[in-house]
């Protein structure tokens, strides 16, 4: 086991999980920090699932990691590292130059949720009763602390010194990241009427969003936990809003996405997509990128809410998109990666997997890592980068 | 070879292994002791039509059915595929049928189907069988239903493989029909009949106590109702959450609590309140058919009445069960309290295989001629019976007609029409002429044509059919054939169901049923001159439901109602004043563009391929086991079973080893293989062994030894009905048997050929047969062509009778025998709770045995139920017998009679094995004297 000092501007860190069971992770390496790494869902705050790196398409397949046992977390990237976790419960760390298992810490509950990393820690939420946030640290590879918040199966936000979470219990906490105690807890209603929180949180400076299984979106802020507002879209919001400037912009599961205006929470526009959206939308900040069941893909204008361009797939489109540059790169339910255009939808390149694509593709450094749910991580690589 | 006990094991013992691999899988009784037979009596030529998710079999005469099915399938697929956000990856066999009788053939599934059972889904194989019954709507609906079946279970498997769990696990059964029904139709009728008969009758069952319930269309409504419950008050993604979180907890009422944060408890106490808020209120405006009608039929279930006047006397013959056997029944229902009597006795000879008690109707000549449906052998009949006379005038059989249904007479009294569907699928009205023996085919279409009611005047057909333009395909509407134009009219239109017209003995109206505002009721439409006068009226309102009116006269009707659950015949009167005073009306509205439905098949290039049928493997079963024990020592083996997706061929391998030791492993191999063919009217399996092993032999004591033996066999069964089947065999083996103790070394090459009858009609209570009886007569060689050292012959007659004393309660006797004459002829074994009660199990050994039994069962104890601080157990019913056995066993020279006499309790756990505890006295010493004390023994076993 080699223990490193922290380096937070850029210096190299070495990494080191120590597991809370037998397993554990050794990473042997100089990790350095990039504006290209992916650490949360969605790449940002904002939940954008935006990323400026390019994917060189045409792309062939480079190495396939078995991570034993089902993914539906998105994965995230630091360096060379990539991190999956697992619906087994484990965390692992893959090589990106090779695609060999670095280690794998086991956690005890599923991860349903994405883990974020901060700094030199992660953040990883579990779907659970109790010590259902966990904060590793990185160096020391120790469990610094776990909270009791209830399951929770959405991605936490870390802000600063602060960690926000969403819970099936209907309630939003928001805990010191020094030492997991709880700062605020708001809760969506009283008593037994609360529903769960399927909807990651996204946030700019002042709010919190999230939508909620009773089909409203709420905004609570940051600083106190106190509802800011909230807006009524229609129906339950699996995947989490995105910030697009000053709108948030969230997907109703029977078909609607809702774009209200982040300071009030005043409808901008709707448009009802007449199918299921069980995932979340992207943004370039030019266009919504929203994927239905149906397999259409639909580019929106985010200032008047109307429609760009429609691409058809050949199935229902099974993951949030991803915008890589100009690019948007989607799988849908028959195991099909497209990458189209952003500008015009045109299909430029395709790609059969093995298995269906339920988490969103992640763009690093020219590569594309694309989690099947065969059990598979495969690394798809511009040729001339093989 | 060390003398030790080994597994008894005759050769003929090793067949059955293997043939149990055969027996396990779809077999019904073609191998079995006795059973009923499953017979193909069709030669189908399958074709497969491959689309873009699934693979159709059908048969060329229903092609055009097959390929709207095929639309309808597309149509679900993608639906469903956005409901549960899942796909299913690999083409999915759908199997269809043109009617029911066809579909009671397949070999997908073992044992008989029901008539209930509209489709399946059969996990094994993920195969997906579907009768039609002519409706488009209904054909439509089960596809959708089953389609659910398949999402489900992808959906299930996908989310427990994620989370690395045992995939042995299944949702409730509540659930997972509930679901498909939910998710497949609208809240209809029929639902709705069932949950409001039930939450007032007060025996709606909560999901706490569900496994009561299991399986039975109650069940399948009420998971109905709950799903839609779930769906309205948390939202439709919550059905869909269940599953996504059934990883989360092996109970489902633990995921339920975390899904939607009630546990079964907490949620009965809502669903059950909300229930009785929604249907106790219509009790103010409805009535329960019992408390408001008189009761002419009131036992067991009872359907399809008709009316038959003569000589001042009226009678009410109707369809019905009260013991078990469907049969017709007549009632005067002018006496207080009426009795039932049997009329025709059905069910238990081959002419009269089945009735058809919720689709088809009967009808009375004005001469007394019954006409009425039976299943017989290979498709429905006609059956004319003579009332006055008792006896059967004649049936009918009509070439390339599959499936008849409600006969009604012509004024006259020499043309029936009824409806009928042939071999496309498609029902329609047929007018069959008595006189010249002609067969006219009144309507030609995919419309479904039900329910044709002959007018006294001669001039028109009423009956019902879903080609009105309303609703497409989903609403059946009345209509009025004219005989003298040749033509088609509506007479009711909406979206509704209008079922079962019955003209009134005048002429001047028509009764028949309709749920055009609610429960379905009985209507009346006044008419003249083949067109309706005025509105339609409701005559009745009751809450549950009430089918197929038949005028009692000229002002009462006699009718079927739904109520607890059974349906029994009411009769109610004052119709013309019900007519008058009604304030319910009902007006056709014929549409502007009466231009009824079309389906689109799918064609073109929706359609990947289309060929005939090969076979298509895939494995089955295959499974692999060490057992060990120090006694018999190690046993180590694996037995692989495969078929074709239809289910016709199956092949079954199953090798292991018993050596002990590594010098024995190559002598000890055990290897069968088996092919059983389904496919045709004759069955057939064969196969080839190769067998080894210590044996001990039951049919001698004290005698074990070493026996190696390889040969072949080759078994054929063919039924000659349902009840009756000639079963053949041969056997060809090598057998060499080892120096032991007490046995002197044998080597022989065996031929064994035995040829049988089996007749069985028994009908089963929860223990064992309590009514019809059971026969099997056996006569088999076998001898030794290389040595001479073996040659015998044997005579096997077994003869069960069961006399039905009450509904749950039987005399039963059997009388048996088995013969066994020549060299190194066998010896039978008996004693034990099987046969000779009160004898030590398999004592009793001789080449000849008989035994005669007569048994007294009834009920005992029909519900049994534990209380304790933490719980309850609950038992269900217990059986009761009294009897007496009596049987001998010899060789050469008779030896004694013994017998027994005791009771016994028997116990049906989850009906898969019958628990039985005897206690009673042997008698002893030729029949002399009875044993000192009692004996008592528990074992299992079915009753005899």
């Amino acid at each position: 086991m080699h223990i490193g000092t922290i380096a937070r501007t850029g210096a190299p860190v070495i990494l080191v999980l120590v597991a809370a069971a037998c397993s554990s992770l050794q990473i042997d390496r100089a990790i350095t920090p990039s504006p290209d790494d992916w650490e949360m869902l969605g790449g940002s705050p904002a939940r954008r699932n935006e990323t400026a790196v390019d994917v060189p398409i045409p792309l062939v397949t480079g190495w396939i990691y078995d991570p034993n046992a089902g993914v539906s977390a998105q994965m995230l990237q630091r360096d060379s590292v990539l991190f999956v976790a697992t619906l087994k419960g484990e965390l692992h760390a893959v090589s990106v130059p090779d695609g060999k298992k670095i280690g794998v810490v086991s956690l005890g509950a599923p991860v349903v949720g994405t883990p974020t990393l901060s700094d030199d820690r992660i953040v990883v939420p579990l779907s659970r009763e109790t010590e259902s946030v966990l904060l590793l640290d990185l160096r020391t590879g120790h469990r610094e602390w776990s909270a009791d918040v209830g399951p929770v199966e959405t991605a936490p936000l870390v802000r600063g010194n602060r960690v926000y979470v969403t819970t099936l219990l209907g309630t939003a906490v928001c805990l010191d990241i020094a030492d997991g105690a709880e700062l605020w807890k708001f809760r969506t209603r009283p008593g037994k009427d609360r529903r769960s929180i399927r909807s990651s949180p996204a946030a700019d400076s002042v709010r919190m969003y999230f939508g909620c299984d009773d089909g409203w979106l709420y905004a609570v802020d940051l600083r106190s936990g106190q509802l800011a507002w909230k807006q009524n879209v229609g129906s339950a919001v699996f995947g989490p809003p995105l910030l697009c400037g000053s709108t948030v912009v969230v997907g109703g599961l029977s078909g609607t996405v809702s774009a209200v205006r982040a300071d009030s929470g005043i409808i901008r526009w709707r448009m009802d997509l007449g199918a299921r959206l069980y995932n979340a939308p992207a943004t370039d900040g030019l266009r919504i990128v929203v994927g239905a069941a149906d397999g259409r893909l639909v580019a929106i204008d985010p200032a008047r809410g109307s429609v760009e361009w429609t691409f058809a797939s050949s199935d229902g489109v099974s993951c949030t998109p991803l915008i890589a540059d100009s690019t948007v790169i989607f799988g849908t339910l028959d195991k099909t990666l497209h990458v189209l255009s952003l500008r015009s939808g045109r299909e430029l390149w395709s790609w059969k997997g093995e298995g269906r694509m339920r988490v969103s593709p992640l763009a690093g450094r020219g590569r594309l890592y694309v989690c099947g749910d065969d059990r598979t991580v495969t690394l798809l690589t511009g040729s001339a980068l093989q | 070879m060390a003398a030790r006990f080994g597994r008894w094991y005759g050769w003929t013992r090793m067949l059955a292994v293997a043939g149990l691999l055969a027996a396990s899988a779809p077999l019904s009784a073609q191998f079995y002791y006795f059973g009923r037979n499953k017979v193909q009596w069709t030669d189908f030529e399958w074709h497969v039509l491959k689309t873009e998710h699934f693979e159709i079999y059908y048969y060329p005469e229903m092609e055009n059915l097959a390929r709207r099915g095929a639309a309808f399938a597309e149509e679900a697929y993608h639906e469903l595929e956005q409901r549960f956000n899942q796909n299913v990856l690999q083409p999915i066999p759908l199997i269809f049928y043109s009617s029911h009788l066809h579909f009671e053939q397949t070999n997908t599934a073992p044992g008989f189907i029901p008539e209930g059972v509209g489709g399946f889904f059969e996990f094994l194989k993920g195969r997906v069988v579907i009768p039609s019954d002519g409706s488009t709507a209904q054909f439509r609906r089960v596809i959708r239903h089953e389609l659910v079946h398949v999402f489900m279970h992808s959906k299930i498997a996908r989310v427990i493989i994620d989370h690395r769990q045992p995939q042995d696990r299944t949702p409730p059964l509540w659930f997972s029909e509930g679901l498909a029904e939910y998710w497949s139709s609208d809240w209809d009728t029929q639902a709705e009949m069932v949950m409001r008969d039930a939450v007032v009758n007060n025996y709606v069952v909560p999901l706490t106590d569900m496994d009561r319930i299991f399986g039975t269309f109650l069940m399948y409504k009420e998971g109905q109702n709950i799903c839609q419950y779930i769906a309205r008050r948390y939202g439709d993604e919550a059905l869909l959450l269940l599953m996504d979180n059934f990883w989360k907890s092996g109970s489902f009422s633990e995921v339920m609590h975390q899904t939607i944060g009630k546990t079964y408890e907490e949620f009965d106490k809502d669903w059950l309140y909300a229930l009785k808020k929604q249907y106790y209120p219509e009790l103010r405006t409805d009535d329960l058919p019992g408390n408001v009608t008189e009761n002419v039929v009131d036992e067991g279930f009872n359907a399809k009445p008709t009316v038959y006047a003569h000589d001042g006397v009226r009678e009410v013959l109707f369809i019905g069960n009260h013991r078990g056997y469907t049969s017709i029944y007549r009632a005067n229902p002018d006496t207080v309290d009426p009795e039932s009597q049997l009329v025709v006795e059905g069910e238990q000879t081959s002419d009269l295989e089945s009735f058809h008690p919720f689709q088809s109707k009967i009808a009375v000549s004005r001469d007394g001629i019954l006409a009425f449906v039976t299943k017989s052998d290979e498709t429905d009949v006609l059956h004319l019976f003579d009332l006055k006379s008792g006896s059967m005038r004649e049936t009918l059989r009509f070439r390339n007609l599959v499936v008849i249904g409600s006969p009604s007479w012509s004024p006259d009294g020499r043309r029936i029409v009824f409806s009928s569907i042939d071999k496309s699928g498609n029902n329609d009205l047929y007018i069959y002429d008595l006189g010249d023996r002609s067969l006219v085919r009144v309507t030609n279409d995919l419309y479904d044509d039900r329910d044709p009611a002959w007018s006294p005047d001669g001039k028109w057909i009423a009956f019902s059919s879903d080609r009105t333009a309303w609703d497409r395909g989903k609403a059946y509407n009345l209509f009025l054939f004219s005989l003298d134009r040749g033509t088609i009219d509506y007479l009711t239109a909406g979206e509704e169901n209008d079922l079962a017209p019955a003209w009134s003995p005048d002429g001047t109206m028509l009764a028949f049923t309709s749920d055009r505002v609610g429960a379905q009721n009985v209507w009346v439409l006044r008419m003249k001159d083949g067109c309706g006068v005025g509105p339609a009226k409701r005559v009745t309102n009751y809450l549950t439901a009430a089918f197929d009116p038949a005028w009692g006269g000229k002002d009462d009707i006699i009718f079927t109602a739904f109520e607890r659950f059974s349906f029994q015949i009411k009769r109610f009167e004052d119709i013309s004043l019900r007519y008058d005073t009604s304030r319910v009306t009902m007006m056709a509205e014929i549409p502007r563009d009466g231009r009824p439905w079309t389906v689109t098949p799918l064609e073109g290039p929706q359609i990947v391929s289309n060929y005939r049928y090969a076979k298509d493997y895939s494995i089955d079963i295959a499974q692999s086991q060490i057992s060990t024990d120090p006694v018999f020592g190690t046993t180590g083996g694996a037995a692989l079973a495969m078929s074709d997706v239809l289910g016709n061929d199956q092949y079954y391998f199953l090798v292991y080893n018993t050596a002990q030791t590594q010098s024995e492993i190559l002598d000890n191999f055990n290897v069968a293989i088996t092919k059983v063919s389904l496919g045709s009217r004759t069955n057939f399996a064969y196969g080839i062994f190769r067998l080894a092993g210590e044996r001990y032999d039951l049919t001698d004591p004290d005698l074990y030894y070493y026996e190696r033996s390889f040969g072949g066999y080759f078994v054929l069964s063919y039924p000659l009905s349902q009840f009756k089947r000639i079963e053949s065999g041969i056997t060809v083996s090598n057998s060499e048997k080892d120096d032991f103790i007490g046995f002197s070394p044998r080597r022989a090459i065996l031929v064994s050929n035995t040829l049988s009858f089996v007749w069985d009609n028994s009908l089963w209570g929860p223990t064992g047969p309590l009514d019809g009886n059971r026969m099997k007569m056996e006569l088999a060689y076998t001898s030794d062509v290389h040595s001479s050292n073996v040659s015998y012959y044997t005579v096997i007659a077994d003869y069960r009778t069961y006399v039905r004393l009450a509904n749950r309660s039987a005399l039963a006797f059997r009388s048996n025998l088995w013969y066994n004459e020549g060299k190194e002829a066998r010896r039978f074994f008996m004693g034990g709770s099987w046969d000779l009660r009160g004898w030590d199990r398999w004592s009793i050994r001789g080449k000849k045995q008989w035994i005669t039994s007569l048994e007294l069962r009834f009920p005992l104890v029909d519900q049994f139920a534990l209380r304790f601080p933490f719980g309850g157990l609950s038992l269900g019913s217990f059986r009761g017998a009294v009897y007496t056995d009596f049987g001998g066993s010899w060789d050469d020279e008779y030896r004694d009679t013994k017998g027994s006499v005791g009771l016994g309790i028997r116990y049906n756990l989850f009906g898969v094995v019958v628990l039985r505890y005897d206690i009673g006295k042997r008698i002893e010493d030729n029949l002399n004297r009875f044993q000192k004390g009692l004996f008592y023994q528990f074992f299992f076993g079915w009753d005899f």
